[in-house]
């Protein structure tokens, strides 16, 4: 049985100028559904509308045509919105532009005290939230003295501390180095895997959709591919013209599958996506004809 | 170049003056920066240097960081006490040449208004911004001034827009230095020609500066309103202020050390008085 919608977009259509009803909405008609649990990634290049569509599923925008529910809320229900930005939180992609405090805790802190929470019960949340991410002895510094990815964690602290469901991540990881991106991969995959938050990943780097559970991909405003990473990158080519390409490994296959004097001799397996996978596959290959 | 701006900044810890009551530190400041214009004398602006040095002793914070502090007001200061030291006459000149007389109370004068601005920089930044968090400072400030919000007077706003503005202090002065550098790389020269083409040359920096704020401030909005704020009302904090019986007598110790500066003043003293 699929489990309940957290967040339910129907027909979604959004445009930035709304005096030009001619040119190309930022999002176009997309209906998507976010399952508790899950860890869902949404993958589109520059332009393809993927965070136009984050913002729109807690109320930050509001549709044009359509409607967005998160729960059985309606984002266009004003009444709605502080309930909704409680269940649903965000975490953006410049670190420095989302931390309002000098002080680690007093920022993490800032959520649940716009939410009236009691002061004891604050400081409990706070020491929780930012030993969910492993920031605990930093709790006492200056914001500006972190690495980019410990920024980010506070960030994502910040959030876990009102409590939310639902943890969205526009481009959260674009302006980090390979390091600060990998703490942040296992930040939330722990959050999603041991404290059940569903995650909405939003991001153009590959590797990042491997883990998700479920892949949509955005080309121009619409959901072209929708499916598990698996199937999503098997379409070598079509995520290519989308132009987004596919983990490195993956691709390496498929040229390999390509090639006539290799293809023709043995049967490459369509996606592949870790390199423990193909190195499973090659021993394999090799034990198999070479005793 | 930039980095060495410590104006605006906390520095963690836990000294007593870290652990006061900010309301109290806030209404110790008032009281300090009115008290440091009572001094008149020589041994009450000697006593204001001790004092000086006392408090930084107190907070615990390393006296090379608020030397480093100071740096940017040091040109104003030399600026005011060099206008001051040939602007002020007295009774018989100490130097005499072409117009220029110098007079000894030029001299007091000078060092006095240097040691005033130093020791208003050091004392505001001791008492408040170095050892209060910006969050505190903004409690504070709210509560002092909450009975204004009774004639409607947006004072959570106000405070709010304080702190966030002593957030992004190290930000922006990280950000100039990027652009600076991004400049230079492509040829700009800051450091020679006339005062003019100097402040030309600041353009290019002040440009790119504005623009990214903008977008930085646009940011910052969706963030906070993504955490659920909405202003003051309903709003509970983390850190309560209470104040207690140490925070009074620490406060009072304060507060009579400041207001020693007026006493001073009338212990008799043969020279360095300056009316």
């Amino acid at each position: 049985m699929q489990k309940e919608a957290i967040i339910t977009c129907t027909d979604l259509t959004f445009r930035y100028d709304t005096d030009q009803p001619a040119a190309r909405p930022a999002v176009d008609g997309v209906s998507l559904t976010v399952r508790r649990g899950e860890f869902l990634v949404v993958l589109g290049r520059n332009g393809s509308g993927k965070s136009t569509l984050a913002k729109l599923m807690n109320g930050i925008l509001l549709p044009v045509e359509g409607t967005v529910l998160v729960g059985d809320m309606d984002t266009a229900d004003e009444k709605y919105l502080i309930p909704i930005r409680r269940k649903v939180g965000m975490v953006f992609q410049n670190p420095d532009n989302q931390l309002v405090s000098n002080v680690v805790e007093e920022d993490v802190a800032f959520g649940p005290e716009n939410l009236g929470v009691p002061p004891a019960e604050i400081r409990r949340r706070v020491d929780e939230a930012l030993q969910t991410v492993g920031m605990s002895e930093y709790a006492h510094h200056a914001p500006h003295k972190l690495s980019g990815g410990q920024k980010q964690r506070v960030a994502i602290a910040g959030v876990l501390a009102m409590k939310p469901d639902c943890l969205i991540l526009d481009e959260a990881t674009a302006m980090l180095d390979p390091r600060g991106r990998q703490e942040i991969m296992e930040t939330i995959t722990t959050l999603n895997k041991k404290h059940g938050i569903t995650v909405v990943l939003i991001t153009h780097h590959m590797e990042e959709a491997i883990a998700a559970d479920r892949v949509v991909v955005m080309e121009k405003g619409r959901v072209t591919e929708e499916g598990t990473p698996r199937e999503i990158f098997s379409h070598v080519e079509k995520m290519k013209r989308a132009g987004l390409g596919v983990p490195q490994v993956t691709e390496l296959i498929h040229e390999l599958s390509w090639d006539g004097s290799l293809s023709g001799r043995y049967s490459f397996p369509s996606g592949i996506l870790t390199e423990a996978e193909a190195a499973e596959f090659f021993t394999e290959l090799l034990e198999k004809n070479h005793g | 170049m930039l980095k060495d701006i410590t104006l605006g900044q906390y520095f963690p810890g836990s000294s007593p003056l870290h652990r006061l009551d900010p309301r109290l530190k806030l209404v110790l400041m008032i009281a300090f920066v009115v008290l440091i214009f009572f001094a008149k004398t020589l041994l009450s602006f000697a006593y204001l240097v001790v004092l000086m040095a006392g408090l930084t002793a107190l907070s615990g914070i390393r006296v090379k960081a608020i030397l480093k502090g100071l740096k940017p007001v040091i040109f104003i200061a030399v600026f005011t006490a060099v206008i001051n030291l040939f602007w002020t006459t007295g009774e018989v000149p100490l130097v005499s040449f072409w117009r220029i007389n110098i007079y000894p109370e030029g001299i007091w004068r000078a060092v006095y208004l240097i040691i005033r601005i130093m020791a208003l920089v050091t004392g505001t930044s001791l008492l408040l911004t170095y050892t209060t968090t910006p969050m505190d400072m903004t409690d504070a400030l709210e509560a002092l001034l909450s009975p204004l919000k009774k004639i409607r007077v947006p004072v959570h706003e106000f405070a709010m827009m304080m702190t966030l503005a002593l957030r992004f202090v190290p930000t922006l002065i990280e950000e100039t230095e990027k652009i600076i550098n991004a400049q230079k790389a492509r040829g700009a020269d800051f450091e020679s020609g006339n005062l003019l083409r100097r402040a030309k040359a600041l353009i290019p920096i002040l440009v790119p500066l504005f623009v990214s704020s903008f977008s930085r401030a646009s940011e910052l909005a969706t963030a906070m309103e993504c955490r659920c704020y909405t202003g003051g009302e309903g709003r509970t904090r983390m850190k309560q202020l209470r104040l207690t019986g140490k925070d009074w007598v620490i406060f009072l110790i304060l507060l009579s050390l400041f207001a020693a500066i007026v006493l001073i003043n009338f212990i008799p003293f043969p020279w360095g008085t300056v009316l």
